[in-house]
């Protein structure tokens, strides 16, 4: 506070008082000079009578601005919203439901939207926005803060970077950034940011277990989903690993309009969860055994041979010869020194000869690939009898009778049975998964089997067939942009540059291209799974690596398929941590198993930085926490999935609240806080991972493309981005700003896109795969097929070369019931779980739902306090009993922060999450890692607990 | 008491605006501020002319003389006001003491407008934030003066005053002054706003007598 206006603010009686606004400001530009007591006679004013008055106002605004929600709702994502501006706040949000019908025959997108996003106002301004840059003065974690500028937050973070890359290296500073991922200037921010200081980010897909391993495993990818417009062609609709009436709220009308049509629609879960209630049809399974229902089903389609035999001769490896005794495929090898490891064969009925498979299309000609026999073959190795894949499962299915199947499983075998034909007889099935599977120890193999019943059923590539994989399709002039050199304007040239001399080789599709591209790229090691970043450097190895604590039929121990995995290169050694940056991410709310990395993780910290909008469990325990701004505060493009494929605009409908920034303009300021203080500390080089040296000096100048940009105006980035974007109609960022959003109109060149490997027609619903199923192209496996045998080593060491069912080890101990998990209907992670509106709606604090029999065996009573434990720890929480929940399950739906739950610890103290080595194999065509794939995975599903009843919950 | 109207809307003015800046947070200077005592010297006059029983307990005003040692301050009103799971201890936003919190904000920004203001400032802060609504009280109290001094009916502005601490600052800050006793604040904290939540309460009371509201 200044001295002249200490002096102002003196109060005298005799002197009278001074009008003071800071906050406020009179409207009237005439009535300015009224500020001050200048004497002018007071301004006249309306009459007021009372509050009442006030309310004629009520339906008016200053503007209205479109906006969505850049969190990562996944699979529901896209919603424009009309966002209404009074006084440079925001009022409220309206649903703008302009989205156009694709066809006439099919339901339109309208309105989409959930009731998160529709209170985000109210959540962007609720009490626990942060408003100032802040720094610990106590010790990590206790709670003491207090408020620095912006500069001095910088220049203290600036000097601890410009140290750690000098000393430790660049790679040892990590930004983790969760899901706060855009497609626009919050995303340049970061990658230019990285690429220029060759720093890390966590690849976070695996810990979250979002990695469908068993889809990269059959399919070579994980990208790939239709829309949800597509399903109205459906008329079998399976909700298989997933709670649409939850997670997808803006997409779940699709699912009704198709019923509506007479799709029948069947929900495969444990409990008769809320999509559950709204089908037709409900198929109980115990916690952990979808692989054994699916292998039961697949036993039926085999054996009654309802499976579509050409589909499974054309788009999977089951025609193709295998050695039962080894095991492994035949190949080229087999037949010539130096031959093809990648030239496979089968056995046409046709000519009665064995050919090799082609490696350029699906297509068969006049070919009719064998799917049962034994044939006998002349190889280097001498005579050996081979048999097709499709034998080989033949015998397997037979562990997998239904009668056999439904003791695991709990299904009745008449369900079973029937299930199995109405997928193999409907005109085009469809199954509505998630990522749940991948969460499950052995996920792997269940969403393995699922691919397996549909491609037997030849449920793929039809319009309303498939199983979706991971969605995503974005706008492809975003990444070129974040690491075009400067100056700006020179874009076109350099996308030219970017991609020359680059492209297919002469046996690769575009995918393989791209998913090559994606391989190479991550062998630069910018990308480092966050599951092994904690499993070597974050203490969780006791979790993580204890996988044959609970496994006792895994052959060899966790470390030693590890130390292999790293070896061979199969993956990749996280660097030593020494500087954390948490931007979009909340690690310690997220990791399974969190409460071990504050021993093990937080320690070997020189520095974290945690950029939020709230006092997450991470920034609670950061050296300091900066303030971000809203969702409403900022331009930026937000990616999309197929199945809303609608790339959407969010627009600065007001100003950053209070002190927060945008992601851009705080990574803006620290690299010109990093380039000042190196420049000012005469500490410019350093060495870049590959030992060659790199310059601070220009390092600012470079990132903002040489002033091109400004801090706190992204617009020229967003405009870049589109316009160099092929896959977006040539809409400009003026046009998506007006209108909100834009359908995608092709996949354009995005290793991320391709995989979807479908044309984007304008009015037509979108049927991920097609490139395949009727283009005839090669699916990038190994096999390039839909492969459902895998011969790699890690596989045949654990009897997992073809998909199997193996019961979820008791993960936490010998305990009667399995706690399971998934996305809550009243959050978006952690964004809305402490929003007060949401918790309105459900018991206000972290719950358990539990079933009604195990309740009343324990003495506990809804409502009632428990504690939840196992042999790695114990959390309490209130009980919901409910009657849609399995017998032996209980749920505690996921992204409570700690600081909810007594005692601040919350269910994620019991999860044990051991790796499954099956997920580190590589040094096989597809299975190698890249970003989001290929690495092993974190998990919770199905851990085992036991449930104390404590008593009467806490007031309050 | 100031002995006419004009004088006592000026000295409610002058409290409010004294209140508000109180509760800025507290940089080097707005410590010297406090330790030289003009802070709680130009309060105290304020309050007492406009009531001198407002000054009572003078104990208590003692604690705006303490702006403690090194950082204390602003570490307390961090932990109180800014920051903490599930946000701050006792947060200085109206809305978030009851009612639908977007309703508040637009119902204050809508008193605002009526009388003439915007939110302005770098940064802007929320119409529902404390200081807002004592800036707003400010402002009313000296326009009122200012109309009484020249004879100009003053009577929307004090209706205005009425029924804003009634719906606004009176509303909350009495819950405020609960939760800061709760958690133990700082004596400088307790006592402003318990100097705050007793010149609400008085100037409440006698807007209600003197403006009765037509039913
Ligand atoms: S949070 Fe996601 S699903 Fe919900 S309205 Fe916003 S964009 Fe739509």
């Amino acid at each position: 506070m200044s001295v002249t206006r200490r002096e102002f603010l003196r109060y005298s009686g005799l002197a009278g008082v001074s009008l003071s606004l800071g906050h406020l400001s009179v409207t009237d530009v005439s009535r300015a000079s009224a500020q001050g007591g200048s004497g002018l006679a007071p301004p006249p004013v309306a009459e007021f009578t009372s509050w009442k008055d006030l309310y004629r106002e009520r339906l008016t605004w200053d503007r209205v601005v479109k906006g969505t929600h850049q969190v990562n709702c996944w699979y529901q994502r896209g919603c424009t919203f009309n966002v209404f501006v009074k006084d440079g706040m925001v009022m409220r949000e309206e649903q703008a439901s302009t989205y156009p019908q694709t066809n006439s025959s099919v339901p339109d997108f309208n309105p989409r939207g959930c009731q998160k996003g529709c209170s985000y106002s109210d959540r962007m301004y609720d009490g626990s926005r942060l408003r100032h840059p802040l720094k610990r003065v106590g010790e990590r974690g206790e709670g003491k803060w207090k408020r620095v500028s912006w500069e001095e937050a910088m220049d203290d973070i600036a000097d601890h970077v410009i140290d750690t890359l000098r000393k430790d290296g660049p790679r040892s500073v990590y930004w983790d950034m969760g899901g706060g991922m855009t497609n626009g200037a919050a995303m340049v921010g970061l990658v230019r940011t990285i690429r220029l200081l060759d720093m890390t980010v966590l690849d976070i897909d695996s810990e979250v277990g979002d990695h469908h391993p068993g889809a990269a495993v059959t399919c070579g990818k994980i990208t790939f989903s239709s829309s949800a417009d597509d399903l109205f062609y459906s008329d079998l609709i399976l909700i298989w690993g997933g709670n649409p009436a939850y997670t997808q709220i803006p997409n779940a009308h699709f699912i009704n309009e198709a019923r509506y049509k007479g799709a029948q629609v069947v929900a495969i879960t444990p409990d008769l969860n809320a999509s559950g209630i709204h089908a037709d049809l409900w198929a109980p399974v115990n916690v952990g055994s979808d692989a054994a229902l699916g292998l039961a089903m697949c036993h039926v389609i085999v054996n009654e041979g309802l499976h579509d035999t050409d589909f499974v001769r054309e788009q999977t490896d089951l025609p193709f010869l295998v050695d039962p005794e080894t095991q492994r495929f035949l190949r080229g090898s087999d037949f010539e020194a130096g031959g093809a490891d990648d030239a496979f064969y089968f056995f046409d009925l046709e000519s009665q000869e064995i050919r090799e498979v082609s490696r350029t299309t699906l297509e068969l000609g006049d070919h009719r690939p064998a799917l049962e026999g034994r044939y006998e073959v002349e190889t280097l190795g001498g005579r050996r009898t081979v048999t097709p894949v499709f034998e080989l499962l033949r015998a397997h299915l037979a562990n997998y009778a239904p009668e056999a199947a439904a003791e695991i499983t709990g299904t009745p075998v008449k369900l079973i049975r029937s299930l199995a034909r109405k997928i193999a007889k409907a005109r085009s099935a469809t199954i509505l998964t998630q990522s749940n599977f991948s969460k499950f120890y052995h996920g792997l193999e269940m969403e393995r089997v699922q691919f397996l019943v549909m491609a037997l059923c030849g449920q793929f590539g039809k319009k309303g067939s498939g199983v979706n994989g991971f969605p995503m399709i974005a706008i492809d002039g975003n990444f070129p942009v974040g690491v075009a050199p400067p100056p700006m304007p020179d874009l076109g040239p350099f996308i030219v540059k970017l991609w020359k001399g680059m492209g297919p080789k002469e046996d690769e599709t575009e995918e393989m291209f791209y998913l090559r591209s994606m391989r190479e790229l991550h062998e630069s090691g910018n990308f480092i799974s966050s599951a092994l970043l904690f499993h070597v450097h974050g203490g969780l190895a006791p979790l993580t690596g204890a996988s044959r604590r609970w496994d006792p039929e895994l052959p060899r121990d966790t470390e030693e398929y590890l130390a292999e995995a790293f070896d061979k290169g199969w993956q990749l050694r996280p660097p030593v941590p020494k500087i954390f940056f948490s931007s979009g991410g909340n690690i310690l709310r997220r990791v399974r198993g969190y409460d071990r990395l504050h021993e093990g993780f937080l320690p070997k910290l020189d520095l974290m930085v945690t950029v939020d909008w709230h006092m997450s469990q991470t920034a609670l325990h950061s050296d300091y926490v900066l303030p971000a701004a809203g969702w409403y505060e900022r331009d930026d493009i937000v990616w999309a999935t197929p199945l809303a494929p609608f790339t959407q605009a969010t627009t600065k409908a007001v100003e950053p609240y209070a002190g927060s920034k945008t992601d851009w303009e705080i990574h803006y300021r620290l690299m010109e806080s990093i380039q000042k203080r190196a420049v000012a500390r005469k500490q410019v080089d350093f060495f870049d991972h590959a030992g060659d040296i790199r310059s601070l000096e220009n390092v600012f100048d470079d990132f903002s493309y040489r002033g091109f940009v400004s801090a706190d105006d992204p617009e020229p980035l967003l405009k870049a981005s589109l316009y160099i974007t092929s896959n977006l109609g040539g809409v400009t960022w003026e046009e998506l700003k007006e209108k909100g959003y834009a359908r995608h109109t092709g996949l354009g060149r995005s290793p991320m896109n391709i995989t979807n490997a479908t044309d984007i027609e304008e009015h037509e619903t979108i049927t991920a795969n097609t490139w395949h199923t009727d283009k005839k192209i090669v699916w990038p496996t190994l096999t390039r097929r839909m492969q459902f045998f895998i011969d790699q080593e890690f596989y045949l060491e654990l009897g997992e070369q073809l998909p199997i069912h193996k019961d979820n080890p008791a993960i936490g101990g010998d305990y009667p019931l399995q706690m399971t998990g998934g996305h809550t209907r009243w959050s978006i992670h952690g964004s809305w779980r402490d929003h007060k509106l949401m918790l309105d709606l459900q018991r206000g604090e972290p719950v358990m739902y539990m079933a009604r029999g195990d309740a009343a065996a324990r003495g506990v009573e809804d409502g009632e306090r428990v504690r939840v434990g196992n042999d790695l720890g114990d959390f309490e929480v209130i009980v919901k009993i409910s009657a849609a929940v399995h017998p032996g399950q209980v749920i505690v739906y996921h992204a409570w922060e700690p600081y909810q739950f007594p005692g601040k610890k919350s269910h994620q103290v019991t999860t044990g999450t051991p790796f499954n080595p099956i997920q580190m194999a590589g040094g096989y065509y597809h299975l190698q890692q890249f970003m989001t794939v290929g690495q092993p995975g974190m998990n919770d599903r199905g851990t085992r607990v036991e449930v104390t009843k404590l008593g009467a919950p806490r007031a309050g | 008491m100031r002995d006419s109207r004009g004088g006592l809307a000026e000295a409610r003015s002058g409290a409010y605006r004294l209140f508000a800046e109180a509760m800025i947070y507290p940089d080097a200077g707005f410590k010297e501020w406090v330790q030289d005592g003009e802070l709680v010297e130009s309060l105290l006059g304020a309050l007492s002319d406009i009531s001198p029983a407002l000054c009572e307990g003078s104990g208590s005003w003692d604690a705006l003389r303490d702006a403690g040692v090194e950082d204390e301050l602003e570490i307390e009103y961090t932990r109180l006001f800014e920051a903490g799971p599930k946000g701050p201890l006792c947060p200085l936003y109206g809305g978030l003491y009851g009612g639908i919190r977007m309703k508040v904000m637009e119902e204050a920004a809508r008193f605002y407008n009526h009388f003439g203001l915007t939110l302005s400032g770098t940064p802007q802060e929320l119409s529902d934030h404390l200081t807002t609504e004592l800036e707003f009280m400010h402002y009313l109290a000296y326009r009122e003066a200012e109309a009484q001094r020249e004879g100009v009916d003053a009577g929307p502005y004090r209706r205005g005053q009425r029924d804003f601490i009634e719906r606004h600052p009176g509303s909350w800050i009495p819950t405020l002054c609960i939760r800061l006793d709760e958690v133990e604040a700082a004596p400088f904290y307790a006592a402003t706003l318990h100097g705050l939540r007793a010149l609400l309460e008085w100037d409440s009371e006698r807007l209600q007598r003197e403006e009765p509201r037509s039913s």
